[in-house]
């Protein structure tokens, strides 16, 4: 146990240091690009479109810095196991720990960001109140959530070599049925021309996991609320099913890697 | 031509408790499937699901019904020729592969050294490798810690040590691999045909220090196809061919059947 702590360790280290080639400038990069789509988003949807969503800046980061760690860690996590054929092929590891270490390393950048996030609050005149301290709690639920998926794509990328650029469409559509740039009230009285399509956006956009994620950040950083209860339940369900199906599929398929890496 | 097995007790010489196996393997097999056509997308799976045709592929048996034990402080040299299931076998010790059929008991900590760059990372410093790797084979941050500067030592790499390992030569890689792997603490040692890479200097050291082990008791299995290192070593050789058992005994007898084997096979060459 504590071996694979270590290992899980030396790999996040390896993982950022790889990305950030050692220096602080690289560190600042992975921060630079969040703070320039904050510009160019709240440029077009303030400025552009015209959105209703009073600080819109602060509203938008909730939301996006979230969906950035999902969406790096996916995209880290799913080739993980074919891009290390000398871990998989040539010693014996818990092969779990590659995909997950690719996600923790999404995970500390995504603290970093928070911690940046909570200073510039105030900037915009919105104090954080006691319950931003649930801040870490949630983003490690979150962690759970995305961990699976990070376990289901690496291993489905083992089999089916495209499983990427499948991933690269699917967080595109995922991103704009996820409340980031817009409010979740606004998609419930959404007027589609058909009746049964506004109904049907609604409840995928409704119980689209990441939602829940978004609201609970929401919640607790701009409104200094809870989010209502179907929102904390739905949280933790996502968190466990995600976890349970990705742990299963995973350690169904993983036996084999060696052969087929 | 018929090979008869060659098994004889080899406890007695060494001393050591007949009872305690360190390996004990039953019945084990190893099918690799070999695809001939593998939808390797999802975008062929569909079409070939479509196209109602099923992946083409082959089986390959690199063990058959393998059984055999090793004591506690065995050294057990592997032979056969290429693709015989040597490296097949070690890596189902290991557990990097799971056996289709039998059993693997393996006891204690194993270490393995079984194929260039294992459990590298080739973008980063040959120093942080060590602590990767001996993470892997299943050392703390403050062992690893204590056991670096020996580490360094052994593997004679120099100002190398801090430059990603990428650049270095294969020996090199050898040499650190091994420097990690025979510096834990581990009771069993899996060795797959590394030696030969290393100069002649570093790889005299690394026998010496598998004499250390022997001497301390750690049971080690060498793969190699220098049969003077199996004859020098070990006190037991088995010879793998076509992924079967078929002589396991005294090294000068295995060896014996491997060159029959091999002469056999040149000699229908010459015939054909
Ligand atoms: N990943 C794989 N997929 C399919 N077949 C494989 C795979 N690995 C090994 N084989 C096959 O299994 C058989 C045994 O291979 P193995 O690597 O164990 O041989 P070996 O005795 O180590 O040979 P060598 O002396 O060349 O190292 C060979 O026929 C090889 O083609
Ligand atoms: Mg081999």
């Amino acid at each position: 146990m504590v071996a694979r702590r270590e290992i899980l360790f030396n790999l996040v280290v390896r993982d950022l240091e790889v990305k950030y080639k050692g220096s602080v400038i690289g560190i600042f990069w992975s921060l630079l690009s969040p703070f320039l789509m904050l510009i160019i988003y709240t440029l077009v949807f303030r400025y552009v479109i015209g959105t209703t969503v009073k600080n819109f800046p602060l509203f938008f980061m909730c939301g996006f810095l979230p969906w950035i760690f999902l969406s790096n860690s996916l995209m880290g996590a799913a080739p993980s196991i074919v891009n290390n054929p000398n871990l998989v092929r040539k010693v014996y590891m818990p092969r779990a720990i590659i995909p997950l270490s690719a996600m923790v390393a999404c995970l500390v950048e995504f603290f970093m960001t928070l911690v940046i996030l909570i200073l510039a609050l105030p900037c915009f005149g919105c104090w954080p109140g006691l319950w931003a301290l649930l801040l870490p709690a949630v983003a490690l639920i979150q962690a759970v959530f995305v961990g699976g998926l990070a376990l289901l794509f690496s291993a489905s990328t083992v089999h089916f070599r495209d499983v990427k650029h499948l991933l690269e469409v699917l967080l595109i559509v995922w991103f704009w049925l996820t409340p980031i740039v817009y409010q979740l009230s606004r998609v419930m009285s959404l007027e589609l021309p058909s009746v049964l399509l506004s109904k049907l956006v609604a409840i995928v956009i409704r119980f689209n996991p990441m939602t829940a994620y978004v609201s609970f950040y929401r919640a607790i950083l701009l409104d200094n609320t809870l989010p209502p209860p179907l929102t904390i339940a739905l949280v933790l369900i996502y968190a466990l099913g995600s976890a349970s199906i990705g742990w299963m599929l995973f350690s169904r398929s993983s036996p084999r890697f060696a052969e087929v890496v | 031509m018929k090979i008869m097995p060659a098994i004889e007790d080899t406890s007695a010489k060494l001393g050591v408790d007949p009872t305690s196996n360190a390996i004990l393997i039953r019945g084990a097999s190893k099918k690799y499937r070999v695809y001939y056509e593998k939808s390797e997308n999802i975008k062929y799976l569909i079409i070939n699901l479509l196209k109602g045709k099923a992946d083409r592929h082959r089986d390959v048996w690199a063990l058959r019904d393998v059984s055999l034990s090793i004591r506690r402080g065995e050294t057990v040299g592997i032979i056969g020729e290429n693709g015989s299931g040597k490296s097949t076998l070690l890596k189902l010790l290991c557990k990097i592969l799971l056996p289709d059929t039998g059993t693997i008991d393996v006891r204690g900590r194993i270490a393995t050294l079984l194929e260039l760059g294992s459990g590298f990372s080739m973008e980063i410093s040959g120093r942080k490798n060590i602590f990767m790797n001996a993470s892997i084979l299943g050392l703390s941050r403050k062992e690893a810690r204590e056991r670096l500067g020996e580490i360094i030592d052994f593997s004679e790499l120099g100002d190398y040590i801090n430059a990603p390992i990428k650049t270095y030569s294969s020996g090199m890689l050898v040499r650190l691999g091994f420097a990690v792997a025979i510096n834990v603490e581990a009771d069993v040692f899996l060795i797959d045909e590394i030696l030969a890479v290393g100069d002649e200097r570093f790889q005299r050291k690394c026998l010496e220090r598998i004499r250390d082990m022997q001497r301390r008791q750690r049971t080690i299995v060498l793969v190699s196809h220098n049969v003077a290192t199996i004859e020098e070593f070990c006190s037991r050789a088995i010879l793998l061919h076509e992924g079967r058992i078929i002589a396991d005994g005294e090294p000068g007898r295995s060896i014996d059947e491997y060159r029959k084997l091999q002469a056999s096979r040149s000699g229908a060459q010459a015939d054909a």
